[in-house]
């Protein structure tokens, strides 16, 4: 996977991820920069959407990034991008704090409405991070409202299926059902997207 | 759980929104099948994808600053090594716990002509049994020898309360794993496997004397391998079946 945008930020321009990646492993530290200036506000955006704490979120985007920088063979390039796997890390992180933390804030009215969660921006991106953000949001508009609800909870609340299935009094294997479709719809969404300009529906 | 649900966990679990018990089973599982791991892979993807939708904050400089100045100085942590690994090797009152119960299941094969190896010995003459004997005497020196590595078995809840420990020389280039507090087995037995990138090997069936079993492994057991118990439905299967009872993952920096 690379950057696949007709904009490419300053940092795409230098480095190529497969090489971000690759020079983590070999100790280079500017490489780490150059993927938190890349990641870091997308990170911490996720960070702070889970646990609602902007404090606990520092230390989450924190603790991914050096998690990436002390293992970085833990990162396959075959098997996904740099950045979603790095998101992977920072959502376990954050999904555990909330689970820990009972005293962490958490908007119970993020659902109110049926409007969806995942959201637009607040923030201006690298031009390229956006064009990945607005390619997902398109995916999840594609989803069944009850697709889309079903994942809201779980990866952004950090609800287990279980938590899912208690909060919309459903069984639980119709949650499950939900998670999994929405995941397959959602996978097949986004490599269908794949290389392509513009998806805006 | 059967293959299908185990499978179909796994988008749930690439979301982390498994409860414990389930993720402790897929766990278990995706380590001997390569297919649910390469579903993974696909699905942790898409979940790492979803978090690009979130709306960003930015981005401080000074905890750009905290984490550049906290690499560096893991970075040289990482150059100089070792204590982190001495972590991880065991206190020797643990290792002669399980010298102790290894000897015990020498005894029991030697007191009760018959033991743990029953299928092999249904089938072999009496001094193959011997020549088990004497293997598994070596296999007491390795697993008292200061030198081996040894790892925890980590159980599944299907273990039951069962435990293991792993014992592996890399000088010898062999390894052997005991096991307590087995269930048993009933018309199944049990496999120990060698798994190296998702691919199973079968290293013995047995049933546990006394829900003990001491297992020789004469092959060696490189980083990045894991040894796992399974239950299987018969004996001689050439991939797993059943469910995994326990294993044990030598990480790639336990040199
Ligand atoms: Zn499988």
């Amino acid at each position: 996977m690379r950057s696949r945008t007709g904009k490419p930020s300053k940092v795409d321009e230098q480095f190529d991820e497969a090489e971000l990646v690759g020079g983590l492993a070999a100790g280079d530290e500017r490489c780490l920069a150059a993927l938190y200036d890349r990641y870091g506000s997308a990170a911490l955006g996720l960070a702070f959407k889970i646990c609602g704490n902007r404090t606990i979120a520092e230390d989450i985007v924190q603790e991914a990034f050096l998690a990436l920088w002390q293992r970085p063979d833990r990162f396959d390039a075959k098997r996904g991008s740099a950045g979603a796997f790095l998101m992977g890390i920072v959502h376990h992180k954050a999904v555990d704090a909330v689970r820990r933390e009972e005293s962490v804030h958490r908007r119970e009215d993020n659902f109110a409405g049926g409007a969806p969660e995942f959201s637009e921006d607040e923030v201006v991106d690298a031009a390229w991070i956006s064009m990945r953000r607005q390619k997902v949001l398109a995916a999840l508009r594609q989803l069944s409202d009850v697709q889309r609800e079903a994942l809201e909870l779980a990866y952004l609340q950090g609800l287990t299926y279980s938590d899912v299935a208690a909060r919309l009094n459903i069984p639980l294997g119709t949650a499950k059902t939900r998670m999994r479709d929405g995941m397959i719809r959602m996978r097949a969404l986004l490599s269908q997207s794949e290389g392509t300009g513009s998806y805006d529906s | 759980m059967t293959h299908d649900e185990l499978k179909g966990l796994v988008p749930v679990f690439a979301l982390d929104a498994l409860t414990p018990a389930d993720e402790e089973e897929l766990v278990a599982h995706l380590k001997v099948c390569r297919e649910c791991s390469r579903l993974l892979d696909d699905h942790r993807e898409t979940a790492g994808m979803l978090g690009f939708a979130a709306s960003s904050q930015r981005a401080p400089a000074d905890l750009r600053d905290r984490i550049m100045s906290q690499a560096s100085r893991t970075a040289q942590m990482r150059a100089t090594s070792a204590p982190v690994q001495q972590q991880r090797s065991s206190p020797p009152p643990w290792r002669w716990h399980w010298a102790g119960l290894a000897a015990a299941c020498i005894l029991a094969l030697v007191a009760g002509g018959l033991a743990f190896l029953r299928i092999d010995s249904q089938t072999e003459p009496l001094t193959q049994q011997q020549i088990v004997i004497a293997r598994q005497r070596e296999v007491l020196d390795l697993i008292s020898s200061p030198d081996s590595i040894m790892l925890s078995m980590v159980p599944t809840p299907a273990s039951r309360g069962a435990e293991g420990k792993a014992f592996i020389s890399d000088t010898e280039g062999s390894a052997a794993v005991v096991v307590s507090g087995l269930d048993p087995p009933g018309d199944d037995v049990y496999t120990l496997w060698l798994i190296a990138e998702y691919d199973p090997k079968p290293v013995t069936d047995f049933v546990p004397e006394d829900g003990l079993a001491l297992l020789p492994v004469e092959a060696p057991v490189r980083p990045d391998m894991t040894l796992a118990v399974t239950r299987e439905p018969d004996p001689g299967r050439s991939s797993p079946a059943g469910p995994v009872i326990m294993s044990a993952y030598r990480p790639e920096d336990l040199a």
